[in-house]
C-alpha cells in the first residue's frame, strides 16, 4: 500500500446471515420442524476507497446503508466476508463512547479499563490520568462506581478518555451528536484538534452541516455500495438528491421499501 | 492455524495491560459488596470439605489413613478444573458488548477468567498446605513439584475453557449440560474414595476418565508424599497438551464468527 495512505479497501464486502424466525400460528408447524429460513444479506459489497493520511473523510447515507458496518469493519470488529483491507497506523474507534465501561467499578478504574481496551499501556494512562479527570470535571466522583453516575456524567467521562488520544486514524460514528450544547461544542473542538494533529478522520454523520464544515471529501453509501466518492459539497448535493428521490415515493410504497 | 495462533498470542501481548486490568477487575468485583469478602471463597470449599469428611468418615465410614487429607487434596484439584471451566464457559458471551464495540483479541476473555480463577485456587492450595501441618500429614520435598502440577492443571482447564466457551456461543445450553456432566463425574472420579475400592473391571473403566489422572497426580505431594511415577506424569502432560490443543484449535477456528452469534 502507498505510504501516503491511511486506509485502503479493495472489493470489501460484509455479509450477514439473517435468521428469520416464524411466528407461531399459521407457520407454527415450521418451528416445530426446526426450520428457520436463513437469508444472505450483504451489508456492504464491492467497496473500494482510499483515505489519504491526514484527510478528513465524511461518510453519509440513509439509515441501513452500511455506514456503521463500514466503520466496524475498518476497526476490525467485523471480519471481512470478501475483499481486502489495509490499515496503516493506530485506529481509535469512537464508535460508541464508553464501550468498555463496567458499572461495578469506579470512575477511576474505568479510565484504566477503557484506556487499555484502546490499546494503551497502564503507564500512559497513569501519565494522562489527571488531565483526563480535569477534562471531565468529575474529580469528586472518581471513587464512585459507574452504576451511580448520571448519563451526562458517563458521557463526560467517556469523552475525556478519548480526548487525550493521539491516534493515527480516528473513526467517528455519530458519537458527537449526543449531549448538551456545551458538550457538543467541546466535541467539535476536539475533532478540530484531531485534525490539527494530522490524524486521518472518518466521520459518519447525518448532520450535513458538520460534514460540510469538516470534510474535504465525502463518500455516499447506499444499500451497501459506494454511490459517490469525491468532493464534499458535490457529495452532499448528490446525497440530497438521493433523499429527494426517496421522499417522492408515496407512503404505502415507502413502507415496502423500509421493510 | 499456527499462524493464527502466533498472531493471537502476539496480540494478547500487545494487549497485556488489558489482560492485567481484566483480571484485577474480575477479582475486585467478586469480593466487592461482601462483608467477609475474600473469606467466603475460602470458607465455602472448607465447609464443603468439612461436611463431606464428616459424612464419609463417620457415617459411611470409609477406612483410610488420614481420609480428610485425601479428600481435601482431591477436592482442591477437582475444583480447580470444574469451577474454572464452568465459569470461563461464559467468558465470551458475557463480554459480548465489548466484543461488538471494540477490537480485542478474543482469547483475552477466557484467558483472564482462567487466570483469575486460578489465583483463587492457588490460595486454596496454600490452605491445603497449612492443613498438612494441622492434620500431621507427611511433609516431603515432593511439594516442590506442586507449581508444575498446577501449571499442568492450568493448561488442561484452559483447554476445556476455550473449547466450551466457543461452543457456548452457538449452543447456549452448554453450561447446563456441563453442570450435569461435572456432577456425574464428581462421583465417578475417585475423589471421595480411592481407586482401590473398585473391582478390577470397573477400575479399567474408571481409568478412561481423564480427570482421574489430574486428581491422582495432585495427591502425590499432599497425601502420598511420594514422587509420582514417570508414567503418570507423562499421561498428565499428554492429556493437558491434547486438551489445550483441541480447545485452542476450536477457539481460533471459530472466533471470527463469534460476533455474528452474539
Amino acid at each position: 500500500m502507498d505510504k501516503n495512505l491511511s486506509i485502503k479497501t479493495e472489493n470489501l464486502g460484509i455479509r450477514f446471515f439473517l435468521k428469520h424466525e416464524y411466528q407461531k400460528g399459521e407457520k407454527g408447524l415450521r418451528i416445530f420442524q426446526g426450520r428457520i429460513k436463513k437469508e444472505e444479506f450483504w451489508a456492504l459489497r464491492n467497496v473500494n476507497f482510499e483515505a489519504i493520511k491526514g484527510e478528513v473523510l465524511g461518510i453519509i447515507g440513509v439509515n441501513g446503508s452500511g455506514k456503521s458496518t463500514l466503520l466496524k469493519s475498518l476497526a476490525k470488529i467485523l471480519p471481512l466476508s470478501e475483499g481486502k483491507l489495509w490499515v496503516n497506523g493506530k485506529i481509535a474507534p469512537l464508535i460508541e463512547l464508553g464501550a468498555g465501561f463496567n458499572p461495578e467499578l469506579t470512575g477511576g478504574e474505568n479510565i484504566f479499563l477503557s484506556g487499555t481496551l484502546l490499546g494503551l499501556s497502564n503507564e500512559t494512562i497513569r501519565k494522562n490520568y489527571y488531565k483526563t479527570i480535569d477534562f471531565s470535571g468529575l474529580n469528586k466522583f472518581l471513587d464512585i462506581p459507574l452504576k451511580n453516575y448520571s448519563s451526562g456524567m458517563l458521557t463526560r467521562l467517556a469523552f475525556s478518555i478519548v480526548a487525550n488520544l493521539e491516534p493515527d486514524i480516528v473513526l467517528i460514528d455519530e458519537v458527537f451528536a449526543v449531549g448538551d450544547e456545551p458538550f457538543q461544542q467541546k466535541s467539535f473542538k476536539r475533532i478540530l484538534k484531531f485534525i490539527e494533529k494530522g490524524s486521518t478522520l472518518l466521520i459518519v454523520s447525518h448532520d450535513l452541516n458538520t460534514i460540510a464544515r469538516l470534510c474535504k471529501k465525502v463518500i455516499v453509501l447506499n444499500e451497501g455500495k459506494i454511490q459517490f466518492n469525491g468532493e464534499a459539497s458535490l457529495g452532499i448535493d448528490y446525497y440530497k438528491n438521493l433523499l429527494e428521490g426517496i421522499k417522492s415515493i408515496p407512503s404505502e410504497d415507502m413502507e415496502r421499501i423500509d421493510r | 492455524m499456527l499462524n493464527k495462533f502466533i498472531k493471537e498470542i502476539s496480540e494478547i501481548y500487545s494487549f497485556r495491560h488489558l489482560l492485567l486490568n481484566l483480571i484485577k477487575s474480575d477479582i475486585k468485583i467478586r469480593y466487592k459488596n461482601s462483608f467477609f469478602g475474600f473469606l467466603w471463597h475460602l470458607l465455602n470449599p472448607l465447609f464443603y470439605l468439612g461436611i463431606l469428611a464428616l459424612v464419609f468418615s463417620q457415617i459411611i465410614r470409609i477406612q483410610m489413613e488420614n481420609y480428610v487429607l485425601f479428600l481435601f487434596a482431591g477436592l482442591v484439584s477437582w475444583r480447580m478444573i470444574q469451577q474454572t471451566s464452568l465459569i470461563a464457559t461464559h467468558s465470551i458471551v458475557n463480554n459480548q458488548e465489548l466484543i461488538k464495540k471494540v477490537h480485542t483479541p478474543k482469547l483475552i476473555f477466557p484467558l483472564a477468567t482462567v487466570i483469575s480463577q486460578f489465583i483463587e485456587h492457588i490460595t486454596l492450595s496454600l490452605i491445603l498446605f497449612i492443613f498438612l501441618f494441622i492434620l500431621k500429614g507427611k511433609i516431603s520435598p515432593v511439594l516442590f513439584i506442586t507449581p508444575f502440577m498446577i501449571f499442568l492443571i492450568f493448561i488442561f482447564s484452559l483447554g476445556l475453557s476455550l473449547f466450551f466457551a466457543t461452543i457456548h456461543v452457538y449452543i447456549r445450553d452448554t453450561p447446563h449440560m456441563m453442570g450435569i456432566a461435572f456432577q456425574a463425574l464428581f462421583f465417578l472420579t475417585p475423589i471421595l474414595y480411592p481407586l482401590s475400592f473398585l473391582s478390577p473391571g470397573m477400575e479399567k473403566f474408571f481409568k478412561l476418565n481423564p480427570f482421574y489422572y489430574f486428581i491422582e497426580y495432585f495427591r502425590y505431594p499432599f497425601y502420598y508424599a511420594k514422587i509420582p511415577s514417570g508414567e503418570l506424569t507423562i499421561i498428565v502432560c499428554a492429556i493437558s497438551l491434547a486438551t489445550f490443543s483441541l480447545g485452542i484449535y476450536t477457539f481460533l477456528r471459530n472466533k471470527e464468527s463469534f460476533i455474528f452469534h452474539l
